[in-house]
């Protein structure tokens, strides 16, 4: 079967692309097509411009975009109040039915505070019929011919969201995913319009003539528009949790991009790097302090060094020449002459002893100076004490300069430090960070809020469906005795038994799909990453992807890249078994993935994508030439966006070789 | 242009392979080109379209 391929997209005055036309190649015989260019040169809104053009929404802006209208701010800027601007995406398809041009076209007006809004908002399709041109009056019906809007997601592709979504993918997720792709929604609301067209075969009978059915009828009328109202506002409310769960990833995608927690982990080291300083800070206070304390008290040593010296010379030559007195107590020479009697015990008073009394009594003479003895001695030891401590004043300064050298040296770097965080933190912009919080809580909250409402609202629905169904039995009863509208009680049950056959179709084609979803998938993911870490991924009976792991589900601990292998795997084969044959466009296709993987997405878009345009709009770093040369037999066509940094404006270019 | 999707044609083959009345299989293939068609509409108006079907059949 022959794809649906883009040919040419024109933006008009879209974002920063004024007067943009791509042209592809339609000679070459590779499927793949590379727009490359810096984050922020443009690439998003090429894939936002595709998405808006067939559908009217853009996936991927940042959260202060979506107040901007989607013309060029400069444009806007430089409009008068009360004139307008004219934007507009137009996308050439060859299609198996012939060459279609969808044109989606905002008429924005400036009012008079200056404010923008969309005046005129119109989605065209030009078609070859025969050999003219002529406008399709259903623009939107042709396009879910091409592709239903609820199955974007397996064509236009976010990689990055795509790895998000998959990080924690739930089971209603998935099996949302396979009821979008088996058309299960056709086949309910066909069962939903079956039911309540029994109401219109009811309205046949003249309820006026039969009032034991006309309280039945008036009742289910009742009940009937009750469930109705419900669904659709159960219907209203899971698509608006489906946004507001995107809108949640935005968010986490610029947290992410603003690295929070390159930011968290930057204040954390500013608050750790002010105490540390503080404490530092102190410490070489008190380490002076005490330096200086030890100085002081070590200065007089130091001042008097030359008359201590000279006083202890003075007192050792004394000592030496035994001219100091003596040390003995004069009490104690007074004692023994008094009670005549020697040291030694002789007898003082005897003859032959006077000599010693003698020699006690020149002490005795002497021991008056004995106190100055004393004296000059405690001096001589503390001049000695002095003259040690003097001794120790370059040990002590040279123990307080390397303690403090050390402390100035740690307190320096830790404020050299400190002013490269505060730099660091000081390029964040707080403001857009709290707004980005505040939006996400309050996105959280909601959601909250809204999936209560659902519970409850799907109970509701389910009760009122269960009173409904009692009710028509009794009036279907009632009905059975009126032979006159036998042709209305067969019409009921007739619709009856095809919403039963309905049923029967929806559950045989559920199980079908998910088996072959899983098959594909399993296959891509083997291909794309041939770990035996793990088994290959199934889908439960329940809807749960699983990727077991030691006999466990190890699908929310994959690697980023593991992760996006995944989605795409998953994505692809549910894009397979759908036989959709629109184009693929991916955003960022390889952001997370490791080099060693890259080679097999390489590899894997070239086989498993074979059947599809495949559009990548990529990096610089992720288009390395390694992966160039790996995926440039299959490449069609090679861009680069160019930028122009005052201007704010972009232009695609074709890559040169 | 009639749908691209190999699913819708599925549905139809499904239809065929029902073990049913070949009235309401006839039936149930009509009123699913009426919902192809009113898919992407906000307020689908099928009921006199399944009226005609559903006349015709029975």
């Amino acid at each position: 079967m022959q794809s649906i391929i883009i040919k040419k997209i024109d933006l008009i005055n879209y974002r920063q692309f004024i007067k943009q036309t791509i042209e592809f190649n339609n000679d070459s015989k590779g499927n793949i097509v590379i727009i490359q260019g810096e984050n922020g040169f443009g690439k998003s809104n090429i894939y936002n411009a595709i998405n808006w053009c067939f559908f009217g929404v853009e996936e991927h802006l940042r959260s202060d975009a979506h107040t901007l209208p989607v013309c060029n701010t400069k444009i806007f800027n430089k409009l008068k109040p009360e004139t307008s601007t004219e934007t507009i995406v137009r996308i050439t398809l060859d299609t198996p039915s012939g060459e279609k041009e969808i044109e989606r076209k905002h008429l924005i007006y400036k009012n008079k505070d200056g404010k923008p809004y969309v005046a005129q908002n119109d989605l065209n399709i030009m078609e070859v019929v025969g050999k003219n041109w002529k406008i399709a009056p259903n623009p939107e019906y042709i396009i879910s011919r091409i592709l239903p809007k609820n199955m974007r997601h397996f064509f236009f592709i976010d990689g990055e969201k795509l790895r998000q979504l998959f990080e924690n993918i739930k089971s209603d997720q998935i099996k949302k995913s396979i009821f979008e792709l088996s058309q299960i929604s056709l086949l309910q609301n066909a069962t939903d319009h079956l039911s309540y067209f029994k109401n219109v075969l009811r309205k046949g009978i003249d309820l006026k003539r039969e009032p034991d059915l006309s309280q039945y009828q008036e009742y289910l009328d009742r009940l009937q528009k009750t469930i109705l109202n419900n669904k659709e506002q159960l219907v209203q409310l899971k698509n608006e949790v489906d946004e507001a769960y995107i809108n949640k990833s935005k968010l986490d995608q610029e947290l992410q991009e603003l690295d929070i927690e390159h930011i968290k982990t930057l204040e954390t080291q500013r608050r750790g790097l002010e105490e540390k300083i503080n404490i530092l800070q102190k410490n070489y206070e008190e380490k002076e302090k005490a330096f200086f304390s030890d100085l002081i008290r070590m200065a007089p040593p130091i001042i008097i060094l030359k008359a201590i010296k000279s006083t202890l010379n003075i007192i050792s030559d004394l000592q030496q020449e035994n001219k100091l007195p003596p040390t003995i107590q004069q009490t104690f020479l007074e004692d023994l002459l008094a009670n005549m009697k020697c040291i030694c015990g002789a007898d003082l008073r005897k003859e032959e002893n006077m000599s010693c009394k003698k020699t006690l009594e020149e002490l005795l003479e002497k021991a008056k100076y004995s106190d100055m003895a004393d004296d000059i001695l405690k001096l001589k030891f503390e001049l000695k004490s002095l003259l040690i401590e003097e001794g120790k004043v370059d040990d002590v300064i040279n123990k307080y300069e390397l303690s403090i050298h050390e402390i100035k040296d740690e307190l320096n770097a830790s404020n050299k430090r400190l002013k490269e965080v505060k730099t660091k933190i000081g390029e964040v912009d707080y403001d857009k960070v709290k707004t980005i919080n505040e939006d996400r809580n309050n996105l959280e909250k909601t959601i909250g809020i809204w999936l209560g409402k659902i519970g409850k609202l799907e109970v509701t629905i389910s009760t009122d469906e269960k009173k409904y169904k009692e009710i028509e039995t009794l009036y279907n009863k009632e009905l059975a005795k009126k032979d006159k509208y036998k042709i209305v009680i067969n019409k009921l049950k007739f619709c009856d038994h095809a919403m039963a056959e309905l049923q029967k179709v929806k559950e045989k084609l559920m199980d079908e799909i998910r088996d072959e979803a899983e098959k594909n998938t399993q296959d891509y993911f083997n291909k794309l990453i041939s770990s035996k870490k793990f088994s290959p991924p199934r889908i439960s009976d329940n809807y749960e992807l699983i990727v077991e792991k030691d006999g466990f589900n190890a699908v929310t601990s994959l690697s980023a890249a593991e992760t996006l292998c995944m989605g795409y795997s998953f994505m692809a084969a549910l894009r397979k078994t759908s036989g959709f044959l629109a184009p693929i466009v991916i955003d960022t296709p390889l952001a997370k993935i490791d080099k060693k993987y890259r080679l097999n997405v390489a590899e894997w878009l070239k086989n498993a994508l074979y059947d599809a345009q495949v559009i990548l709009l990529v990096t610089d770093s992720e288009y390395t030439k390694e992966f160039r040369d790996a995926i440039l037999p299959c490449v069609r066509d090679e861009f680069i966006l160019k930028h122009d940094k005052n201007a704010e404006t972009s232009e695609v270019i074709r890559h040169a070789n | 242009m009639k749908s691209q999707s190999a699913i819708n044609d599925r549905i139809i083959r499904e239809i065929d392979n029902l073990d049913s009345d070949i009235k309401i299989k006839k039936f149930l293939r009509e009123i699913l080109h009426v919902e192809l068609d009113i898919m992407d509409q906000e307020k689908p108006h099928y009921a006199d379209q399944y009226k005609a079907i559903l006349d015709k059949i029975i």
